[in-house]
């Protein structure tokens, strides 16, 4: 909100915005009725409000827009309006943060389904794909899988836990390995070293305390060792081989909360009367292991943790470098970028009919999604700065991707490989096939999702969302069926409250509009009017049709009154004014992730603070990341306040 | 593979129901067997997207609202015209449509798009709380695995909450479904003393961990105790069922995966949930028949063309507006609202599918498994063109062990909520609760 002048001379406070809200508001939004699950009285009760920024920034927008309160209730004078608006954001906008001191909390969750395979992966050598069988993973408030509040643990979910656990011992480690993959699977649990030289009772003590170690993590406690072997003895005395009570331990330990659940223990501050704790050092290995890898620790990490030396930080940026140059870290473009930007949708959420649309192969959406996936992991390995993300000579292609979709000559062979591009449009996540497919309706562009797009995931400052009673379009008869998107909305913008948002939203996916429903360049919109019923209609036979041809116009406008043309104008033009909201988004995005949480008013200094990193380093992604792991949330916790919600 | 045997498998399942019959009952749990009386059990069936407005109510009706003559939309149900309640002006007056309409359907409060808050526990949980513990599952939750659009989006795909922030998983395979009912598990991981060692190391974790933390591992004790619960019912009914050479040789595990005909999809969990009531498998479930802004194709129903949300904004037949597919075009008004029927008639038919199966069996009492059963089978959003939060279309079948008179169409005057509905259904299961939500009394007037 960028105020004008008269706004800061108006009495911020409470005093302002409580009877303002109480008259008309907290009629629909209060105590006795909550629309749409919003009670600004709770919320006014809740100090300081940037608590609740998130709520108060949606209300102050719907205020500012005119959407709320809605048409036919009691509206609040223009000098009532100003004086409303001001005073939410001295209080929000403006609020001080310097007492603020608190890391958060990062609640217990478990691992996603692709943290589970993958620390299968690691922990076995093998790679099962157990999680398939899993119930379906459901995104949160975050927009990550990885996200607390949606990781729910429920008994048909723990059912498919045993399955797999169950199912695992049995075709990994097998009584007799049948191949190579199996011995070293085997191997994995049985190590020779740990047998050598001891009885079969002390080398299931060994071989125990070794997986226990892997698989939760840390060491196992005396009293965790105590019960597993109990159960190794108790599994022995029922008649079951050395391996297979060994086996037994495994099964079990797969099930257990310290293996299926990332644990963190109630730490002791370092300040007299409570308050933050550093993290232990286990704890911080695999807190880098699964932001970074979506994956266990390693034993360098595991070795680092034991000698209690990971936190300090040159051993910290040196595994920081070590991790992100493992292939491991790819899951940074293939989860996190994925999830964050949404092209990780493209092959399940967004695929077209393979009758209708045969050349949309699974390679073919195979290869948006990397290609993607694989350019956002160049910008982190090479240290480039955000900017990047959206402005960038060069991409990744396949012969197929290439050929299909891109016009593009010279590529051979099934491989992903680098290539410079020469065309300023396709270059950049703006000119990515994956992307332009998925803000996408099923075989048509929609600039309005494209918009929307820019200004939510990518920007992070999403438009309001339509008022309760938003129409949709009007039948298109006769003459209208010729009209382009465009042409329609101007017709249909005489709504003041919807020409408000829309002024924002469209002119943006209006300028990629050059790029059709699956990212591939055209110049003009063909339109064929169908001239028979649809009964009569041979989809196949042109003359059933009416062709009508029309020249896409790509120019846009931000709201800042920056003109610009197609998507190399776009690219420009949010470079040049939208840059700090991308860099904000980007870093807010990657914190939560790293944190598996969202993030609240209190991690707001630590999201200043990386910004202030970044502007004093060309804002590069290498930065970021560092910045991030030394972040005070990263390195610390906090129970949550008493009494907090 | 799933088609080539879809006629025998069906009539695998419908004999095993038959199979199944009382010796099974008896045998399902120790304290069924001690007092075999006939008990009450309840399903919501929802289905997205709402109606063609006036396809609802029936064509004509008798004193006191018996129901005549269904309308022709409804004509699938005709034969069970007497087992209905057809309850006239429902609303939900805090949430509804496609996305805060799923989790509030079963609550009574509103849902926040911007979190995970459905407000409370959903009727069906209330249930299973209290009588769940008497069942092999306390609970299922069945539903149809999504296509498209918004197949992962959380509010839309769950109206079962066991917590205000706690969604129920679905069963969305039917061979998980009968796994789940009648497999036991196959040890290793779930023998006695691997469950000790787990329980024992959670027990421990809950005192390093901090109070927030707590509640959450309360999650995992709990899946561990059903899983308790499940063996010791396994291990009690495979005795039984061992000693039962026609069942043993009926009860057909469903092929793995989800059948391609959607028809066979549908019908195989229909007879899964007739199976779990008649078995006693759970007395309490939900089924959703689809997320709730479907995007699903039923070009498979002849005269049918379109996905089921865009069908459901009848009044653009453009086939160019941002719900459309951009293939898929329409004629007229008339001719699309038709389309859109057909597709709920194509429901209304599945249900009848239900209640047949369910009229079909016996139980101890002498009643059927129809009369002891309460079934509300209905959407969250009134005429789906328009959005409309009234006039939510909502249908009970059964008569709940003797509790409801059935074969009624009930007007209300003023608009009624929903859960007050929820509120008589949970009381006639002797569930102990005067207040639910948002409702302001229990529905009487569905005792006549």
């Amino acid at each position: 909100m960028a105020p004008p002048a008269t706004r800061a001379e108006a009495a911020p406070g409470a005093d302002v915005i409580e009877p303002l809200l109480a008259k008309y508001c907290f009629h629909c939004h209060g105590a006795q009725t909550q629309q749409g699950g919003i009670d600004l009285a709770k919320s006014l009760a809740q100090r300081p409000l940037v608590r609740n920024r998130e709520i108060w920034r949606r209300a102050a927008q719907a205020i500012e827009i005119g959407i709320m309160p809605p048409d036919g209730l009691p509206r609040p004078s223009a000098a009532q309006r100003e004086r409303l608006l001001a005073a939410l954001e001295e209080a929000i906008d403006r609020f001080d943060y310097t007492g603020i001191d608190n890391p958060g909390f990062e609640p217990l969750r478990r691992l996603t389904h692709t943290e589970y395979d993958n620390t299968i992966r690691d922990l076995f050598g093998v790679d099962l794909g157990l999680a398939r069988r899993f119930t379906s993973e459901m995104t949160g408030e975050t927009g990550f899988e990885n996200s607390a509040g949606t990781l729910f643990l429920q008994p048909a979910l723990m059912e498919r836990y045993i399955a797999a656990a169950e199912r695992l011992v049995e075709e990994a480690l097998p009584d007799r390995p049948a191949d190579a993959a199996q011995r070293r699977t085997l191997r994995s649990v049985f190590p020779a070293r740990l047998r050598e030289g001891v009885g079969q009772d002390e080398a299931a003590g060994r071989l125990v305390r070794n997986f226990l170690k892997r698989a939760f993590r840390r060491p196992p406690t005396d009293v965790e060792m105590g019960r597993a072997l109990a159960k190794y003895r108790q599994d022995r005395r029922a008649g079951r081989s050395f391996e297979q009570a060994v086996k037994g331990v495994v099964a079990a330990a797969l099930i257990s909360p310290n293996f299926l659940f990332h644990v963190e223990s109630e730490g002791e501050s370092e300040r007299p009367g409570g308050g933050a704790w550093r993290i232990d050092d286990w704890e911080l290995a695999s807190r880098l292991s699964y932001f970074l890898w979506a994956s266990m620790p390693d034993e360098e990490l595991f070795d680092l943790a034991a000698r209690k030396r990971l936190h300090e930080p040159e051993n910290l940026l040196r595994q920081l470098e070590r991790m992100l140059a493992d292939e491991k870290a790819d899951t940074l473009g293939t989860v996190f970028a994925a999830q964050w930007l949404g092209f990780g949708h493209v092959g399940s959420r967004v695929r077209m009919g393979p009758i209708d649309f045969p050349w949309c192969t699974d390679s073919l959406m195979d290869d948006m999604r990397a290609e993607s996936a694989m350019f956002f992991m160049s910008l982190l390995r090479e240290n480039a700065p955000i900017s990047r993300l959206i402005e960038a000579d060069y991409t990744f292609v396949s012969e197929e991707l290439a050929k299909k979709l891109y016009d593009m000559e010279g590529v051979e062979g099934g491989h992903m490989r680098r290539v410079t591009l020469d065309d300023p449009n396709r270059g950049g996540i703006l000119g990515h096939a994956g992307i332009l497919a998925v803000t996408s309706n099923y075989n048509k562009t929609s600039p309005i999702k494209r918009g929307h797009w820019i200004l939510d995931s990518l920007l992070g400052t999403p438009p309001p969302p339509p008022p309760p009673n938003a129409g949709v379009f009007q039948e298109a008869v006769g003459k209208q069926q010729e009209l382009t998107f465009r042409e329609k909305l101007a017709l249909h913008s005489d709504n003041e409250s919807c020409r408000s948002c829309h002024a924002m939203i469209d002119p943006l996916g209006f300028s990629l509009e050059n790029f059709d429903y699956f990212g591939q360049w055209r110049d003009d919109y063909i339109f064929n009017i169908r001239i028979k019923k649809p009964d009569d209609i041979n989809v196949d036979d042109p003359s059933d049709f009416r062709k009508v041809v029309k020249r896409i116009d790509a120019s846009g406008v931000l709201p800042e009154d920056a003109a610009f043309e197609g998507p190399a104008g776009l690219k420009k033009a949010l470079i040049e004014h939208r840059h700090d909201d991308l860099a904000r988004q980007t870093v807010t995005k990657m914190l939560a992730y790293a944190l598996g949480r969202s993030l609240e008013y209190y991690d707001e200094p630590a999201v200043r603070k990386i910004i202030r990193a970044l502007e004093g380093d060309g804002f590069r992604f290498q930065t970021l990341l560092r910045e991030i792991v030394f972040s005070y949330p990263f390195l610390y916790k906090q129970s949550p306040e008493a009494g907090a919600d | 593979m799933l088609l080539s045997n879809r006629i025998s498998r069906r009539q695998v399942l419908r004999s095993a129901g038959a199979a199944v019959g009382l010796p099974f009952l008896d045998a399902m749990t120790p304290r069924s067997l001690a007092q075999p009386k006939p008990t009450t059990r309840l399903a919501y069936l929802y289905f997205p997207n709402g109606i063609p407005r006036g396809t609802w109510e029936p064509a004509r009706t008798g004193p006191g609202g018996r129901i005549e003559k269904l309308n022709e939309w409804m004509s699938p149900l005709e034969p069970f015209k007497r087992e209905l309640v057809i309850p006239t002006n429902i609303w939900t007056p805090l949430g509804n449509g496609h996305v805060s309409g799923p989790p509030t359907w079963l609550t009574g409060y509103d849902y926040d798009r911007h979190k995970i808050d459905a407000g409370g526990v959903s009727a069906d949980q209330l249930a299973a709380r209290h009588i769940g513990g008497d069942t092999l599952l306390p609970s299922l939750e069945l539903s149809l695995k999504g296509e498209g659009f918004m197949s992962k989006s959380l509010p839309r795909n769950h109206i079962s909450w066991s917590a205000p922030n706690r969604p129920l998983a679905r069963e969305v395979e039917p061979r998980a479904v009968f796994d789940r009912m009648f497999r036991p598990p196959a040890g290793g991981a779930s023998d006695r003393s691997a469950l000790d060692m787990v329980l024992a190391d959670a027990r421990s974790l809950r005192g390093r961990v901090s109070r927030a933390d707590q509640a959450r591992l309360d999650e995992y004790f709990e899946s561990i105790r059903s899983l308790e619960k499940r063996i010791a019912f396994s291990e009690a009914r495979a005795k039984q069922t061992a000693d039962d050479k026609a069942l043993t040789d009926t009860l057909a595990r469903p092929s793995a995966g989800i059948p391609s005909d959607h028809n066979q999809y549908v019908r195989i969990m229909m007879d899964l949930l007739v199976l779990a009531f008649q078995s006693r498998a759970a007395r309490v479930a939900t089924f959703m028949l689809d997320h709730g802004q479907s995007n699903r194709y039923f070009n498979f129903i002849d005269g049918v063309r379109g996905t089921w949300h865009a069908l459901s904004h009848y009044k653009n037949f453009s086939g160019r507006t941002e719900d459309d597919d951009g293939v898929t075009s329409w004629d007229s008004v008339e001719q699309k609202r038709a389309m859109f029927a057909r597709v709920q008639l194509w429901h209304h038919q599945q249900v009848a599918y239900l209640l047949e199966r369910m009229q079909s069996i016996r139980e101890p009492d002498g009643g059927t498994l129809l009369d002891n059963a309460m079934i509300v089978y209905g959407s969250a959003l009134g005429d789906g063109n328009d959005h409309d939060k009234h006039h939510l279309p909502t249908l009970l079948a059964g008569r709940g062990g003797g509790t409801i008179a059935a074969g009624r169409l009930i007007e209300y005057a003023k608009p009624m909520n929903l859960a007050n509905i929820h509120l008589a259904l949970l009381q006639r299961l002797g569930v102990p609760v005067e207040r639910f939500a948002s409702a302001d009394r229990p529905a009487e007037e569905l005792a006549g």
